[in-house]
């Protein structure tokens, strides 16, 4: 499988302040990782840098198979047009419709017709089961729909990379497994790969199939999550055990069947 | 001095706020990025620098126009010259109260809403936002913005000048009791072309100035509603500042022209 991201040595630094140190990362095609960190341990950074809108302050960065920081304006805007990202709290076009969120990017990016970008954006909204609502603001929107909304912007284009920031933030344990259920299902369906930058482990257990651990800038661990759940690192231990995999007060292995059947039963 | 060199480099990045969006006004073909700015939003601002912002210019320089009116009034009878009440009301509401007037409306209403606008944008990420799928928006925001006001500053401007000495007239018919008429052809007599050019340079450089100041602003909110709060009141303060600032430039650069005399 061909490298999507590659990120060497990387460093970045905000004045005196050091966000990510010497990250070393290789993500491969159709890959699906979790950075999985407390808040402030640089993991929207980490997705700003693999994006592009932030350059390190040393190492190197190959997203996508182009290496960063691009030289020109037009590489640099087909390398975005080619990542979809859901940024923390959504960032959603407030003063356009829900419709007119999509719209914009397809009517921007390819060179359909009104009619047949106006039939696509139908079906993107019905596969997150927006459709109802499409001509309502985001405003108007719940927070479960807002959700779905970011990620059918950011799948809009079939993206081959997805870059999701706590796509389920803010709302409750119900709404963020729907939400993890829509993003892992579409994913697999568009076959992109995916990192998403979580603080929620029962989430990340129920998107991921490889996990990341950051530290302060640093990765702590990186592997399957069966193999970090067991990891001796007591730092890493007590950030898992704050989650509720330790009142599941099991194996990962229950605790998964713990999170299917709950996830079968929520309407 | 560090002060000073933090409002330098304030300027500046207010300069390159300003040439990101006037490069989408070149022709596509000396521009490296594709695209140009969404005429819908074209409109929209148009409508709102425009339709929504004549009201409350009419209400602001009718009130003026009747105010430098009285006064004016009481200073030409005291020196026995009651009859040039319509020329010098008109080349100074022509020259100088309609266009600062409109520079200074424009920062209160238009600068505070697109600073408002800017920076709720900017602290939800959704300027972020388009930039990672790459909308510029400096092409689908400022550009529409900067020419929407370029358009609506002459009109509004124009509209500024008649308001203005509609209520001047009112007043020389009401205190000096000089006919309509006769005040029309007084202001007509004393106003040249030169001077309506002014007046109408003088509107659209003010109306660019806040309109960038309130890009410039919106764009460094940090912090939540505070940082939206914050933004809004300096680009109020700065456009006032800058208004009166251009105001003063303009009319050093017309007098060194021979346009004042």
């Amino acid at each position: 499988m061909s490298d999507i991201v590659h990120l060497t040595d990387l460093t970045v630094e905000n004045g005196n302040n050091t966000i990510l140190e010497g990250i070393n990362l290789e993500i491969s095609s159709g890959e699906t990782v979790a950075l999985l960190g407390a808040s402030d341990c640089g993991k929207s950074t980490l997705l700003d840098v693999i994006h592009g809108l932030v350059e390190p302050t040393k190492g190197t960065v190959t997203t996508l198979g182009v290496d960063q920081p691009v030289l020109s304006i037009t590489e640099r805007d087909l390398l975005r047009a080619k990542i979809g990202r859901i940024f923390q709290g959504g960032a959603l076009f407030e003063s356009m419709s829900v419709a007119e969120n999509l719209a914009c990017i397809l009517a921007e990016h390819t060179e359909l017709e009104e009619m047949e970008i106006e039939i696509l954006v139908k079906l993107r909204l019905e596969a997150v089961g927006l459709r109802s609502v499409r001509d309502l603001s985001p405003a108007e929107l719940g927070g479960g729909q807002r959700a779905r909304l970011a990620l059918a912007r950011a799948l809009v284009l079939d993206p081959p990379l997805l870059l999701c920031d706590d796509p389920g933030s803010g709302l409750d344990p119900p709404g963020q497994v729907a939400v993890d259920r829509v993003l892992r299902d579409q994913a697999r369906l568009l076959g992109a790969t995916v990192i998403v930058a979580t603080h929620r482990v029962e989430s990340a257990l129920r998107i991921a199939d490889r996990w990341v651990l950051l530290h302060r800038g640093q990765v702590q661990a990186d592997g399957a999550p069966v193999d970090l759940l067991q990891h001796p690192d007591l730092s890493l231990r007590e950030f898992l055990e704050a989650s509720p995999v330790k009142e599941a007060k099991g194996t990962l292995i229950d605790f998964t069947h713990d999170l299917l059947a709950k996830e079968s039963t929520t309407p | 001095m560090f002060r000073i060199l933090g409002r330098m480099r304030s300027v500046g990045q207010w300069a390159l706020g300003l040439t990101e969006g006037s490069y989408w006004l070149l022709p596509d073909r000396m521009r490296q990025r594709a695209g140009s700015p969404p005429t819908r939003e074209i409109y929209s601002q148009l409508e709102r620098f425009s339709v929504g912002l004549i009201p409350l210019l009419a209400v602001v320089l009718g009130f003026v126009g009747m105010i430098l009116g009285l006064q004016m009034a009481t200073i030409l009878k005291d020196l026995g010259a009651p009859e040039l009440l319509p020329e010098v009301v008109g080349v100074s509401m022509i020259r100088e109260m309609a266009p600062l007037l409109v520079g200074v409306v424009l920062s209160g209403f238009a600068g505070a809403a697109v600073a408002a606008e800017v920076a709720s944008m900017k602290v939800s990420r959704e300027l972020t936002a388009l930039e990672a799928i790459a909308l510029p928006p400096s092409r689908f925001l400022l550009a529409p913005r900067l020419i929407a006001v370029a358009i609506a500053a002459p009109l509004v401007t124009g509209v500024g000048f008649q308001v203005g000495l509609i209520g001047s007239l009112l007043v020389a018919d009401a205190v000096l009791g000089i006919a309509p008429g006769q005040f029309v052809s007084g202001v007509q007599s004393a106003v040249r072309v030169s001077d309506v050019i002014l007046g109408l340079t003088k509107g659209l450089f003010f109306a660019l100035a806040v309109v960038s100041i309130a890009w410039f602003e919106g764009n460094r909110a940090r912090g939540g509603a505070r940082g939206v709060g914050r933004a809004t009141t300096a680009t109020v303060v700065h456009s006032v500042v800058a208004v009166i600032t251009l105001d003063l430039l303009l009319t050093v650069a017309a007098y060194k022209m021979g346009g004042l005399t």
